[in-house]
């Protein structure tokens, strides 16, 4: 059996909805309060026993790099402040994994054209695929649980979360068969953003997933969307699950994904109020501030 | 001399080792306030109050501030080719809201010796220091109420703020000599993180200044202190014994985000004021609260 070792974050896109802010940083350098956003993603494949990070880039994106490098005179500063602790942990970083990083090419949009871009870096071999700006707030990480399914049932793993009925028209919604055991159920496909009406299950696909050479095969041949140009993941997974087993893993945690302002917000505001030292100030001043309206 | 304020000096060469690891390779003036990066808003204000040059002293691993007040042209002509050319055009106003000019901070830690590397580029004239990490709400941004003061009297003048006299031991008070108008006190003297019982009084200077000559001059001589830094707001209590200085009380929300806590309350204050994104992150804390 081949143990999932790599994992691709993907990571270009422009952050067009975070600008003025993104002008000149990388929306997955965004804070969650004193550490960005990527570095939670990568913590998480690393938790999960990932030691090969191949990150899919674009412009503008090189203090994602320099995050996961050594900073000398950073570090060095601070052991000579008596703050070798913290230069310690700002070491770790850079030693988590292996960092690979591509530049996205190609004139196609869209998640599977991105994922594409690695093809020639892993072999006939699971890997992860993560959003560089979606993350799971969860006691068990999510790719943790992702793996353990991926080692049971050795068949690509989707992640669900179950959403209210009304919302599948924002998501992409899997089209689940018979359940393998509680919470890992078989998946038939993936409809993108159905109507409530005709949606297959009220379980959303988020970010997140355990997928197989069999599915670089089928996006190199795979035709773009026609209405808006782009090469999608979703699509070829659910090619592959017409003919291959692929499981939906109901996960267990808080989703964020921090894509637009009102969620990365939300998502600050979450993990300000779960910080065991943060957290008592910080709701007294958002419950008195909301109390003087 | 040059008597209207054109010249703002914006400190930004802070390690923030209190944001790491996520200032490990960005500055900490870029933290962002939901969409926009701190330093914006600092930015903004002075230009607000008619700075026309803007001399950031800063350090390693700043380079994002220069980008950022700088043309992206690969990022503004994509914006233009997808239909978002208004998106764009707020992009290049930002480079062109002012002259912007870069100095290394040099000779030492504290704020003295950093205001001292732009003293080269600065006549006999008053100027704005503030500092990349301090902003305030204000209707009226801060920035202009203290130049407004300073055309009015013709002398340096500091931003106060009123606080619980129980906390005078964490700012600077100020000995106040005359209430000259309402918010506008002539001061006599500066007295560091006093006993709350030897407060003369309850207004703490909080970033923000309309600094002179004579102060650039008398900060050569700013004195150490126990860690060894050199800090200017004692230079600004000597200057006060000597010459005319005054506070200006602000109108407004300071947030110092200097520290974790504060950065947070800053986050909440704005996006709570927010009129798109408040009504519905009024509805997620609610819903977290319980």
């Amino acid at each position: 059996m081949k143990k999932v070792t790599k994992a691709i974050i993907l990571a270009a896109g422009q952050g067009t909805r975070f600008l003025p802010q993104t002008k000149a940083m990388p929306k997955e350098m965004l804070p969650l309060i004193d550490k960005p956003i990527i570095q939670y993603v990568v913590e998480e494949a690393v938790a999960a026993g990932i030691t090969d990070i191949i990150m899919i880039t674009g412009a503008h994106k090189r203090s994602i790099e320099d995050h996961f490098d050594h900073q000398y005179e950073l570090e060095r500063s601070l052991d000579a402040k008596g703050k070798g602790e913290t230069a310690n942990q700002l070491r770790r970083i850079a030693d988590m994994a292996n960092f690979i990083y591509i530049r996205q090419k190609g004139e196609t949009p869209g998640t599977g054209a991105a994922v594409l871009n690695a093809s020639h870096l892993v072999d006939d071999e699971p890997y992860l695929v993560l959003f560089g700006d979606e993350l799971f707030k969860s006691m068990t990480p999510r790719a943790v649980q992702l793996v353990e399914a991926y080692e049971k049932y050795q068949a690509p793993i989707i992640p669900l979360v179950e959403i209210p009925k009304e919302q599948t028209g924002s998501y992409g919604v899997a089209d689940v068969g018979q359940p393998a055991e509680p919470g890992v159920l078989r998946i038939n496909g993936i409809v993108e953003k159905p109507d409530p009406a005709s949606a297959p299950s009220n379980f959303a696909v988020t970010g997140g997933y355990i997928l197989n050479r069999e599915i670089m095969d089928i996006l190199e041949t795979q035709a773009p969307d026609e209405a808006s140009g782009e090469l999608y993941l979703p699509i070829a997974i659910s090619q592959l699950a017409k003919h291959a087993p692929v499981y939906g893993k109901v996960l267990e945690g808080t989703w964020h994904d921090t894509g637009n302002k009102k969620k990365y917000l939300q998502a600050i505001a979450d993990y300000a109020m779960d910080d065991p030292e943060l957290g008592p100030e910080f709701a007294d001043f958002v419950a008195a501030k909301m109390r003087r309206g | 001399m040059k008597t209207k304020v054109t010249k703002a000096v914006i400190l930004a060469a802070g390690q923030g080792t209190r944001f790491l690891p996520q200032t490990k390779a960005m500055p900490k003036e870029m933290l962002p306030l939901i969409d926009k990066p701190i330093i914006q808003y600092v930015v903004e204000e002075v230009v607000a109050a008619g700075v026309t040059d803007i001399i950031m002293v800063t350090g390693a691993t700043k380079r994002s501030i220069e980008d950022h007040f700088d043309h992206q042209y690969e990022l503004e002509s994509n914006l233009d080719k997808k239909g978002k050319a208004d998106v764009a055009d707020r992009l290049r106003k930002i480079a062109d809201m002012a002259n912007f000019v870069y100095v290394r901070q040099k000779g030492g830690p504290g704020t003295a010796p950093a205001i001292l590397c732009a003293s080269h580029l600065i006549d006999d004239e008053p100027f704005l220091l503030l500092y990349g990490d301090d902003i305030m709400r204000a209707d009226k941004p801060r920035a202009v109420q203290l130049v407004e003061a300073y055309e009015k009297y013709q002398a340096p003048v500091i931003a106060l703020l009123p606080i619980d006299k129980r906390r005078a031991g964490a700012y600077g008070i100020v000995d106040p000599a005359e209430e000259v108008e309402s918010g506008v006190h002539r001061i006599k003297g500066l007295v560091e993180k006093p006993n709350p019982a030897d407060a003369p009084s309850n207004l703490a200077s909080i970033g923000g200044y309309v600094l002179n000559r004579q102060l650039l001059e008398m900060l050569e001589d700013a004195e150490p202190d126990a860690t060894g830094e050199r800090y200017m707001p004692p230079v600004i209590g000597k200057l006060a014994q000597i010459a005319p200085v005054y506070g200006k009380v602000i109108d407004g929300t300071w947030h110092d985000c200097g520290n974790r806590e504060k950065y947070l309350e800053a986050i909440a204050d704005f996006a709570l004021a927010d009129p798109v994104l408040g009504p519905k992150f009024t509805d997620f804390l609610k819903g977290k609260l319980g």
